[in-house]
């Protein structure tokens, strides 16, 4: 039983460690094909079919490196009956909240296009909608660190114990000093030239949000750690 | 049958009726200062004739008021000087409790100095915004910023004024829960606050900047004040 045990630990290990490499060399080279591909669209830069090619293979096998960790149906049963609810239902959240920071890093992008027009003047209904949008999409993270969102509210009972509340206060007060330090930047900004007041805007509410969202799961995950 | 004497329950007792006292001490000291340059203020421009029209009603309605003030003020200092039990509960009392307690109304009060630079602090943001504020109007503008960065740093718990022998005593488990629930919130009404200011800016981004500021304030106010309430709440037994 014990051995067992170690050699499912190095197993696991060994799954986590090609997750790692997968999941970066997937990234890093489908980046770099598109980022080729729109040098050469946008900006007319020659960029040699080698590189393209090459970073795209390097993506494809990081794909399948990917795939090659994907749970066995007999391990994810294992896993789950190993796990209690409350284990799950912080996992889940804990995964949630480590991910949604960086998806929105994209709307921050899209909203930051948006709000260039904006501020110049020749912003059309479009460019409102994606400018108003970006509220939104900050304030999932707080809202679900807080615990307030439909979910949160739903299971209350699994997500909040006395470790989950202090893990939310820490986060909630490093959010409020970044908050804080960014909206102080921003009017300092904005005194000199507004427009770039507005620009930061984006950058600082998502900011401040993926901070709250970031420390919350590092926390949450550290604890986890320890109960190995 | 006499009730059984309860010396605690009596300490507790004499400690509210103190801090009450001190309370309302203070309440007159501030109405003090403000009656008394009310009266000069209102009264001395109605007698230089400098009030005319309406503002002579608004200048007589002020010193009535200030009057009034200056009477309240009188009656409670008398009420409510020290007694012979403030020296006794003063020495009875652990030194670190009087300097959380210290710190905790500082907390408080220096929003009313904050509040009041406010509005000096915006009207000098909206002339630089306007590309009309040189020199000391840009220093004004940033004079708001500078002051709230006091009561953040004192909710940190990371102000200069806290010698390590002190820290052992304002840094307990306590202290550390309720700072951080006090800065939720603040988070929370910070967050708002920006939301609502990005949205305006939207529309007109010059006012948009201006509106930083009294959001940011008010941000530190409102987690200044649950951090007080939440201090008095655990004073009083019911935290």
């Amino acid at each position: 039983m014990m051995d067992d045990n170690k050699s499912r630990g190095a197993q696991e290990a060994g799954r986590r460690r090609r997750e790692t490499v997968g999941m970066a060399s997937m990234a890093i080279g489908f980046l770099l094909a598109g980022f080729g591909l729109a040098a050469e669209d946008s900006w007319g830069v020659a960029t040699s079919d080698k590189i393209l090619l090459g970073a795209a293979v390097m993506g494809i096998a990081g794909a399948g490196i990917v795939l090659t960790t994907v749970r066995s149906r007999a391990d994810r049963e294992r896993l789950a009956a190993r796990e209690t609810r409350r284990d799950r239902t912080q996992r889940l959240r804990r995964v949630r909240l480590a991910t949604i920071p960086f998806a929105g890093v994209g709307v921050v992008v899209l909203s930051l296009l948006a709000l260039s027009r904006i501020v110049t003047g020749q912003g059309d209904a479009g460019d409102f909608i994606w400018a108003a949008l970006l509220p939104l999409c900050a304030w999932v993270v707080p809202l679900m660190v807080l615990g307030w969102d439909r979910e949160g509210r739903r299971d209350r009972k699994w997500l909040d114990d006395e470790l989950t509340r202090e893990w939310r206060g820490r986060a909630l007060s490093l959010g409020f000093l970044v908050l804080m330090g960014g909206m102080s930047g921003l009017y300092l900004i904005g005194l000199y030239r507004p427009e770039w007041a507005m620009l930061g805007f984006p950058v600082v509410l998502a900011g401040a949000a993926g901070v709250v969202g970031l420390r919350y799961a590092w926390l949450d995950g550290q604890a986890e750690g320890g109960d190995d | 049958m006499t009730e059984p004497r309860d010396p605690d329950a009596e300490y507790q007792a004499l400690i509210r009726a103190e801090h009450d006292r001190q309370r309302r001490n203070l309440i007159a000291s501030a109405s003090l200062a403000t009656g008394l340059p009310g009266v000069m203020l209102s009264f001395g421009s109605v007698l230089a004739g400098a009030a005319e029209g309406v503002w002579f009603w608004i200048a007589i309605g002020c010193g009535v008021f200030s009057v009034a003030l200056l009477a309240v003020s009188i009656l409670l200092l008398g009420r409510y000087e020290p007694s012979s039990d403030t020296l006794r509960l003063a020495r009875a009392t652990p030194w670190f409790e009087e300097i959380q307690r210290g710190r905790t109304t500082w907390l408080l009060y220096v929003f009313i100095m904050i509040f009041g630079f406010l509005p000096m602090s915006m009207g000098a943001a909206w002339d630089v915004v306007a590309g009309e504020g040189h020199g000391f109007r840009a220093i004004n503008a940033v004079v708001c910023l500078l002051m709230v960065s006091m009561p953040v740093m004192v909710l940190l718990g990371r102000d200069g004024s806290i010698t390590p022998k002190m820290r052992k005593y304002l840094d307990d488990e306590h202290t550390r829960d309720i700072r951080k629930r006090a800065m939720s919130s603040g988070f929370v009404v910070l967050m708002l606050g920006a939301t609502a200011v990005y949205l305006f800016g939207l529309w007109r981004q010059e006012l948009a900047v201006v509106m930083i500021l009294p959001v940011i304030v008010l941000a530190a106010f409102v987690a200044a004040l649950r951090f007080a309430l939440l201090e008095r709440a655990a004073e009083r037994g019911d935290g």
